[in-house]
């Protein structure tokens, strides 16, 4: 699944591990998250979008196609 | 005490335990160490070797208060587990196979054993450094 949260990341400042602490969840699941080889729960991915106060289609690019 | 807790002063213990049950095995048993006793000393430690990491990794995580568990980790068990039941299925069916090769069945299910456990082991750092098989697919 194609998302943005690198380039959100970059837009706030945020380093792997502070967004990884902001939604409580290891720096790994983030970097996999990044590559697009994980698909996150609807929990985090509702957290993760929380934290750049945007809409979960906004941050996953689930508009796109 | 949480299953996390629990787990960072058991997997020392038990760790200590292997180490201390093989030294006095080969105190009072095999005080002459043969090549085949050395190298099952050096597969056993390397399989040790994996959860006492794991749970060096933990405390040191415990204390910068970054959660030792999260659903991709949990996932990451589950796949590691699943394939590594596999895999050690196949390795069973090859130990069977060559079972004339070993001197007797006590040899034969030791090596099945740690080889099960080197295979969970190996899966699970294949899966953490490569992503989980069909994880990016709902």
């Amino acid at each position: 699944m194609p998302t943005r949260i690198k380039e959100l990341r970059a837009r706030d400042g945020l380093t792997q591990q502070q967004l990884a602490d902001k939604v409580q969840v290891r720096r790994e699941t983030i970097v996999f998250l990044e590559k697009g080889k994980y698909n996150p729960s609807l929990k985090l991915a509702f957290e993760i979008s929380q934290v750049f106060a945007m809409s979960i289609e906004e941050v996953f690019g689930l508009g796109t196609d | 005490m949480s299953k996390n807790s629990c787990s960072l002063f058991l997997v020392p213990i038990l760790a200590l335990c292997v180490i201390g049950g093989f030294a006095f095995y080969l105190l009072e048993y095999e005080p002459m160490l043969s090549f085949k006793m050395i190298a099952i000393i050096v597969i056993a430690l390397l399989v040790l070797a994996v959860p006492v990491y794991r749970s060096i990794q933990n405390a040191r995580d415990k204390q910068k208060n970054i959660p030792l568990e999260d659903e991709m980790s949990r996932l990451l068990e589950i796949h590691a587990g699943a394939y590594a039941f596999r895999y050690s299925m196949m390795s069973w069916f090859a130990i069977f196979a060559f079972r004339s090769k070993f001197p007797d069945s006590e040899e034969m299910l030791g090596i099945g054993i740690m080889a099960a456990a080197a295979i969970y082991g190996l899966t699970w750092l294949y899966f953490k450094r490569n992503g989980i098989p069909h994880a990016d697919q709902n």
